[in-house]
């Protein structure tokens, strides 16, 4: 039997995480941050997810430099990553999707759409290995 | 034994043994010899032998056709072969085969005559021929039942089902009330018809006992629907007593169970003029003797046997003792003068009684002339699922109501269905039945006209009558599949069918029907169907009704005066309070929120206080809290353009919002939630002090990723009685976690008590 695919979530709202944890239980297997240094303590120590789900906008440390620090290590730059957003940073979301993140999903979650998107990327991870392994 | 010359005697005792019959007549007529088994067949005794002369045999008259086949071989004109031939012997008749032949004794000639008894043989086919013919017999009749079904049932349904039309669009109350009595007067029709045709079934053998797993819950539901406005219509009190240890889940004929407990009940209405009617729902285990678990049928030896004892309790007119067989003859109605007025057929408790000996079961009658009667009905049944199902005000509050509207659920606009069936009057039906949910019905009448559309046009669902002349259902759905090109490949086929006997289901399936409906067709299973297999993106829910709920039913209002808009924070919590719920409580306790954004304010630091505004944007977005996320939203633009004059004119207005948002929540909380805090108190254990080694394994555990097993660790600890300090700091780090998602903050608490 095939083991639950992992999820990380990293957000400061501790409500959108215990919503993401009401979407995935069961599923998959899920870990909130509402800290992003714990989070890439995490990554590095713990070992690596299936889809990292970053919020933007968060103090300390925000979405994109999260996003720059994973894809600058060899052994999570292929970890598809989804950023979630308000409605009005879309501009900024659509720079970043540039710059290494797969999809993104807005703030407050549409259930569908949110899970759809989190199904194809999950799916996704395995057809990106085998381009970059030719 | 090598063939040789046998002797005389070996002769003699060979024909002597044997039990076809042998006769010598001579020339004269006279009977030279006569085995014993001659003697049996012809009823003549030894003594006649002697006696008798060939021509006194020759005279019996009734043996004409016997003596006709002898004389003609003694006169030389012809030999038998087996000539069958009925020969009259103690008024009894046997058939015989007779064989002839001639033999020279002594230079005379006599005649020989094998005599064979067939009556036996004969009696055996004829057996077999008449079983042949019962059996044709007993086709035909099926035929016709099921032909019978079809042809009474199809003009009920159009009865029915045209007043269902006129209750659901006539605003006139007395045409309204001429329709009532139309419906309760087919209603009965039907239900007369049905017990004539189930009897039928039974006594022709057709009816089967179907077993399926089934919850009790269900039937029980059912039953109590079917009695309770009958009951409260004539003033009688009605009780449910309900054994709540009943194992949930039975493996039987619920359909069958839910007809005999039915006719019980009704009955009990309607013998009962003043008083109540109790359903008492009790059960025993069967103790399974033998080591079932040996048993290499393992499905059978995990169930257990129980005894279900259905009782109908009722202070009716009661029974007397001399009336009591009676009871079971069908369509006697006992004590007829007084109870002349009471309908029905009395072919309920005929049917009743059958159904319950086909399922082994029996019932029993206690009654009291004047004072009531106790009717039980033992059924035995498989247990499914042990757990049990608890009280009855349980099963009726999980159970969805309906409010029995005649208002339509959905509507699909654009969707297409096909109906196909040779009776126009069906179609109408069929059409009127849907015109409620808007969708768009193309009719067909014929399989030739159904095979034409479906290549014109695509449907989503298409309705195939069975019984059709020419092209019948079956064939049509068939011919469907070999047409090599149309545009209804995957098109769901739903069989329409007047005949629901035993087997249908499957038959219907393996035919290629995706699942079928029963005539007269029940408006409200349609729509579920329809429901069930149109795709998804057609079918807009009848949001007026809904919206009208939750508004009357839980005055939301209120609360939109103040900014929250409950609607939008359970939509985003997909419907489920308790989630909203628990997501509100988080809201509640982050308090510190405020307090950070004063600090920002108050510090001039305009993108930290972006940041968190925006944060709280967010949060109050998801709960429905819109007037603080518009402000929200505005302090965070403002914000983020450094706008700080902006921000402190306005810190008030973002507080109110904030403090009414609070207030609604706690509102909400106290009206759904309340009992919750309660339960949080949980009785202090034994005491336990903590050494800071332990503190301290617990912090490294955190910090290791190890949370599940830490937070399990605390909440234990926290069972037990603990200093309060203490306990005050390990309740607030679980939380931390818990809620916040926070560890290092957990970390942090756990570090500073060391």
């Amino acid at each position: 039997m095939m083991d639950k695919k992992c999820i990380i979530a990293v957000d400061d709202s501790g409500i959108i995480l215990k919503t993401l944890e009401k979407l995935f239980v069961g599923k998959y297997e899920y870990h909130a941050f509402s800290k992003g240094m714990r989070a890439l303590r995490y990554l590095k120590e713990e070992g690596t997810p299936d889809l990292i789900i970053l919020d933007i906008d968060m103090p300390e440390i925000d979405g994109y430099e999260m996003l720059e620090m994973i894809r600058g290590k060899d052994d999570l730059k292929r970890i598809p990553v989804l950023f979630l957003t308000s409605n009005n940073d879309r501009q900024h979301v659509m720079k970043a999707v540039g710059g290494g993140a797969d999809d993104y999903a807005v703030k407050p979650i549409d259930e569908k759409v949110f899970m759809d998107k989190v199904h194809k990327l999950l799916k996704e991870e395995k057809k990106k290995l085998s381009w970059d392994d030719v | 034994m090598a063939m040789k010359q046998l002797d005389g005697h070996l002769y003699e005792e060979i024909v002597q043994s044997m039990q076809e019959g042998v006769m010598v007549i001579d020339m004269n007529g006279e009977i030279v010899m006569l085995n014993p088994a001659a003697q049996h067949i012809l009823g003549v005794m030894p003594e006649d032998v002697v006696k008798t002369y060939g021509a006194v045999f020759l005279l019996r008259e009734e043996n004409d056709a016997f003596n006709e086949i002898i004389l003609n071989t003694v006169c030389e004109k012809t030999r038998a072969d087996r000539v069958p031939v009925e020969f009259v012997r103690d008024g009894a008749t046997a058939s015989l085969l007779l064989t002839t032949s001639y033999i020279y004794n002594n230079g005379e000639r006599a005649v020989v005559v094998v005599i064979n008894d067939v009556t036996k043989l004969n009696e055996l086919r004829d057996t077999q021929i008449a079983l042949k013919v019962a059996e044709g017999a007993s086709e035909a009749k099926s035929r016709f039942l099921s032909n019978m079904s079809h042809e009474i049932r199809t003009p009920i349904n159009a009865v029915l089902g045209m007043n269902e039309m006129i209750l659901r669009e006539s605003q006139d109350s007395e045409i309204l009330s001429y329709a009532s009595n139309i419906q309760s007067s087919g209603k009965t029709l039907l239900a007369l018809i049905n017990d004539i045709l189930d009897l039928s079934k039974i006594e022709s053998g057709k009816m089967e006992i179907i077993p399926v797993e089934y919850k009790v819950s269900a039937v029980i539901l059912d039953l109590w629907n079917v009695i309770y406005f009958r009951a409260k219509e004539k003033g009688l009190g009605l009780s449910l007593d309900l054994d709540e240890t009943l194992p949930g889940v039975l493996y039987g004929d619920d359909i069958r169970i839910k007809q005999i407990v039915t006719n019980l009940l009704t009955n009990a209405v309607k013998y009962t003029p003043k008083g109540s009617v109790e359903l008492k729902i009790a059960y025993e285990r069967q103790n399974k003797e033998f080591a079932c678990k040996e048993s290499s049928d393992k499905e059978l030896s995990d169930r257990e046997d129980i005894l279900l004892r259905i009782s109908v309790i009722d202070t009716g007119m009661g029974i007397r003792k001399e009336d009591m067989d009676g009871l079971f003859e069908s369509f006697q109605r006992l004590d007829e003068e007084k109870n002349r007025n009471i309908e029905g057929t009395g072919l309920g408790m005929s049917i009743t009684l059958s159904l319950l000996k086909m399922m082994g079961g029996s019932l029993q009658v206690e009654s009291e002339y004047q004072k009531g009667s106790v009717f039980t009905a033992v059924i035995p049944q498989q247990v499914a699922d042990d757990a049990p199902i608890g009280s009855f005000e349980h099963i009726q509050k999980s159970s969805l109501l309906q409010k029995g509207s005649r208002q339509g659920s959905f509507t699909a606009p654009r969707a297409r269905v096909l109906v196909v069936d040779d009776n126009e009057m069906n179609l109408t039906v069929f059409k009127a039945l849907l015109k409620r949910t808007k969708l768009q019905v193309v009719t067909a009448d014929s399989g030739k006209q159904c095979l034409d559309m479906i290549q014109k046009q695509e449907f989503h669902i298409i309705f195939m009558d069975h019984m059709m002349p020419e092209l019948d259902g079956i064939e049509t759905l068939h011919a469907m599949n070999h047409i090599a090109v149309h545009k209804n490949r995957n098109t769901p086929v739903i069989a329409l069918t007047a005949n629901a006997v035993a087997g249908a289901r499957e038959q219907y399936l393996s035919e290629g029907f995706w699942d079928f409906l029963t005539k007269p067709i029940d408006s409200g299973l349609l729509e579920r169907i329809i429901c069930e297999y149109l795709p998804q993106e057609l079918i807009v829910p009848n949001d007026e009704e809904m919206k009208a709920e939750n508004e009357t039913v839980n005055g939301y209002d209120a609360y939109l005066q103040q900014g929250v808009s409950v609607e939008s924070g359970l939509r985003y919590s997909q419907g489920d309070m308790q989630m909203y719920l628990e997501l509100v409580r988080l809201f509640i306790k982050d308090k510190n929120k405020m307090e950070q954004l004063r600090g920002c304010l108050s510090e001039h630091r305009m993108k930290d206080y972006a940041i968190q505004v925006h944060g709280l944007k967010g949060n109050a977005r998801m709960l429905g809290a819109d007037l603080l996320a518009d402000i929200a939203y505005e302090h965070e633009l403002q914000s983020k353009a450094s706008c700080e004059e902006y921000i402190t004119g306005h810190w008030k207005e973002l507080e109110q919002a904030w403090e009414q948002a609070l207030d609604v929540f706690g509102k909400l909380y106290d009206q759904y939630a309340g009992s919750r805090e309660e339960n949080q108190k949980l009785p202090a254990g034994e005491a336990l002090d903590l050494s800071r080694e332990q503190l301290r394994e617990m912090a490294e555990r955190i910090d290791a990723f190890q949370t599940e097993e830490a937070v399990l660790q605390m909440k234990e600890w926290l069972r037990h009685s603990l200093d309060a300090q203490i306990r005050r700091m390990l309740e607030e780090a679980v939380s931390a976690i818990e809620d916040e998602y926070d560890e290092d903050k957990a970390v942090a608490l756990l570090k500073e008590e060391l």
